[in-house]
């Protein structure tokens, strides 16, 4: 009896310094039982980590006798070859069939021994990290701690044991910030397990059958994932993706062995369809569907969905749930072997934080099956990792980040911002250069229009007319105002009631007020006299025109035409202009208006003067030039 | 300056987006109205729109891009401090699983 393994390069011996309880021991399985090892070479040499997996020679299925070595030589061995080269899948380095003398005392196998005569061993790499349960658990919400004994050995405490300010710390911790944190990290899991999963599954056509979180391994620096236990792997091919399980039935009303109940999957984790049907007697827990124990990539992809959905609802199951904390295999079994528990899985009782389509991928990964769940064209159920993972990548680019300023949302936001700056910044220059422009451009517009302008085009005539007024530069206002005015003008022509307010309002732009009565005496003196009572409304308006012949003759003539008073003062501009040959027409115009026999009696009641001497001197009025 | 835009990241997307916008819509103007000078259809444009710098062409589009920027920071603010909340919808799963805690809580609460 000794406690050395001789392999075929190296010999390995069990890591006492490992473990609570530095026995070396990591975990138990229905298949093997887990040692951390150390193996050296033969000659001697330098001592590398590794993991020992005694699993039996024989075990007994269903009254039969089952050569676990040849089933693990031809299929279990096969497919960890055809997975060399993945890196994310842990290696075999060594199958020692013969374990010669070596013995270890062990009390979690049957007959308390491990030794040559019923089991081999398989050594393979050492995965330094936590599974994805620890990890979830253990290092990041710290649910969970190791304590040292005083005899060197190490106690499990659980949250359900800590002390109350211990508790308070953890409740505190589950905040906004660190549910985002956790999730941006458990969604960077789900894509780099299907990664592995297209390899292993889609490019290698093996199904797993077994993943949950103790099968998957977080190395300690990376953050890597990495796949472990291949020991329920199934190779499939292209054409035929799928097989059917075994017949056999159990009765699920008694306890039954786990490898006949969970030949494909563990408890909790597996696909409905991957439970072994019903004997008579007892009932199926699930709802019965057609295709029932037909196992494909939908019932890996199942597990996928069942182990996240435990990753992210751990906080709560290991808070609230001293049954799962203790033996989350009895929990399951217990609780949760029905329709309502077991399938379309949500997020509805853990963090509200957490992304609605990762929880819709949970769901669909996890649905209840029916009768097309395998069909390539229903499109309620994951057929492919490839389109799983596509969802959680979309997922994480729409969860909001824990630096929000990484979140794409806002990112967007504050880019459409910058951009609307830059199309604000372009047309604030747009707009500088045709400010500065603008009384060349106006220029260019009034030379086009006038040169073949014609009376309909007025109003478009106007527009650049005061364009030009407003825009000229100071010192070229009157000059710019001379123009217009000259080419309304033009022709020796009178101006119209139209062109008469619109000189009046390029007048008020004209910056040197001086020039004002002698630009209103010109309109006067080129008004229509056939429109003069509008033009005069218009002449009287104008501020600062005032003393000027034109104006005074507009102000008398709207008096007397639009106020129907003043006509005392109207008569005296009228004698004042009488013979005025420059106002001619607007000085007939006045005389027009006075000449009523109201009008003359009035100016002769106020003025004292005969109504003969009044109607001589109107008749008069105008006739000098004419 | 790039190492006050790396400290702030959101000045960085703001500045990033608005110079790489500025460059491509400026050099969009430049070629399209030298294009359209070359052509001789500027004047014509010119004239038919009577562009100007008071034109709706020049002073509608200022205000909406203005608007906009604005919108899309109160938007981005909005965002950048708003704490996210998925809608929690009643499921069968959920009652059962509910059931399933509140049991684990009865059954710690008896220990």
């Amino acid at each position: 009896m000794n406690n050395e393994i001789i392999g075929n390069s190296y010999k390995y011996v069990i890591d006492t310094s490992y473990g609570i309880n530095k026995d070396g021991f990591i975990a138990i399985g229905s298949e093997s039982v887990v040692y951390k090892g150390l193996k050296t070479k033969q000659d001697g040499g330098l001592q590398f980590s590794c993991v020992l997996k005694f699993k039996p020679k024989s075990t007994l299925e269903n009254g039969i006798v089952v050569n676990r070595l040849d089933l693990f030589r031809t299929e279990e061995l096969k497919i960890f070859e055809e997975l060399r080269e993945c890196r994310s899948v842990v290696r075999i380095d060594d199958v020692i069939e013969d374990l010669g003398s070596f013995s270890l005392a062990c009390d979690k196998v049957n007959g308390g021994v491990i030794n040559g005569s019923s089991y081999f061993c398989v050594v393979e790499e050492f995965i330094d990290g936590w599974n994805l349960d620890e990890y979830c658990r253990e290092e990041y919400w710290k649910l969970r701690r190791i304590e040292p004994l005083s005899n060197g050995l190490s106690n499990v405490v659980d949250y359900q044991d800590f002390s109350p300010e211990e508790k308070a710390a953890i409740d505190a911790s589950y905040s906004y910030e660190n549910v985002l944190k956790y999730q941006n990290q458990i969604m960077l899991f789900m894509i780099n397990l299907c990664e592995i999963m297209q390899l292993v599954t889609e490019q290698k056509d093996i199904l797993h059958l077994d993943i949950k979180p103790e099968n998957i391994m977080v190395t300690r620096y990376g953050k890597e994932l990495v796949l472990i236990d291949f020991g329920r792997s199934k190779k499939t091919t292209k054409a035929n993706r799928h097989f059917d399980r075994s017949p056999s039935a159990v009765d699920y009303g008694v306890n039954e062995t786990i490898d006949a109940m969970y030949q494909y999957g563990t408890l909790g984790y597996a696909a409905p369809e991957c439970y072994a049907k019903a004997s008579a007697g007892s009932d199926f827990p699930f709802s019965l569907f057609p295709g029932q124990g037909r196992i494909s990539v939908e019932s890996d992809i199942f597990s996928f969905g069942a182990t996240f959905w435990e990753c992210l609802n751990i906080f709560e199951l290991a808070t609230k749930s001293r049954r799962f904390v203790h033996d989350p295999h009895d929990f399951y079994r217990d609780r949760f072997l029905c329709d309502a528990a077991y399938v379309n899985r949500d997020l509805s009782c853990t963090s509200p934080h957490y992304h609605k389509k990762l929880e819709a991928v949970i769901r669909k990964c996890t649905r209840k099956r029916n009768d097309r769940y395998t069909d390539p064209e229903n499109k309620d159920f994951y057929h492919s990792y490839y389109e799983l993972r596509k969802e959680i990548e979309d997922a994480k680019d729409s969860a909001p980040t824990i630096k929000k300023e990484e979140d794409v949302k806002v990112k967007n936001a504050f880019s459409a911002c910058g951009s609307m700056l830059a199309l604000l910044a372009v047309f604030l220059m747009v707009f500088a250069a045709y400010y500065l422009m603008a009384f060349n451009i106006a220029q260019g517009k009034w030379d086009a229009l006038t040169a073949n302008y014609n009376d309909t085009q007025f109003y478009r005539l106007e527009g650049i007319a005061q364009e030009l007024v407003a825009t000229a530069p100071g010192g070229q206002v009157d000059d710019t105002y001379a123009r217009i005015a000259g080419f309304t003008y033009r022709n020796g022509g009178d101006i119209s009631e139209y062109e008469a307010p619109m000189l009046i309002g390029l007048l008020q732009h004209i910056d040197r007020p001086a020039l004002l009565p002698e630009r209103v005496d010109e309109i006067m003196r080129h008004a229509d006299t056939r429109k003069f009572k509008e033009i005069a409304t218009e002449v009287v308006k104008l501020e600062g025109a005032e003393g000027s012949i034109g104006y005074d003759l507009a102000l008398a003539i709207f008096n007397v035409e639009v106020g129907k008073t003043g006509m005392a003062e109207a008569y005296e501009t009228l004698t004042v202009y009488l013979d005025n040959p420059d106002f001619r027409s607007a000085v007939v115009k006045l005389k027009n208006v006075l000449d009523t026999d109201a009008n003359i009696k009035a100016i002769a009641d106020a003025t004292g003067s005969s109504k003969l001497e009044i109607q001589e001197v109107l008749k008069n009025a105008g006739t000098k030039g004419a | 300056m790039r190492k006050l835009l790396e400290r702030y990241p959101i000045a960085q997307y703001v500045a990033g987006m608005f110079i790489r916008t500025f460059i491509i819509a400026l050099g969009l103007f430049v070629v399209l109205f030298a294009i359209l000078q070359l052509t001789g259809v500027y004047a014509q444009i010119e004239s038919a729109l009577d562009l100007k710098y008071s034109s709706p062409f020049v002073v509608v589009p200022l205000w909406a891009f203005l608007a906009l920027a604005v919108l899309c920071l109160f938007v981005g603010l909005l965002i950048y401090f708003h704490q996210y909340k998925r809608a929690l919808v009643k499921t069968t799963f959920g009652s059962a699983f509910t059931g399933i805690l509140e049991e684990g809580n009865a059954g710690e609460g008896k220990a």
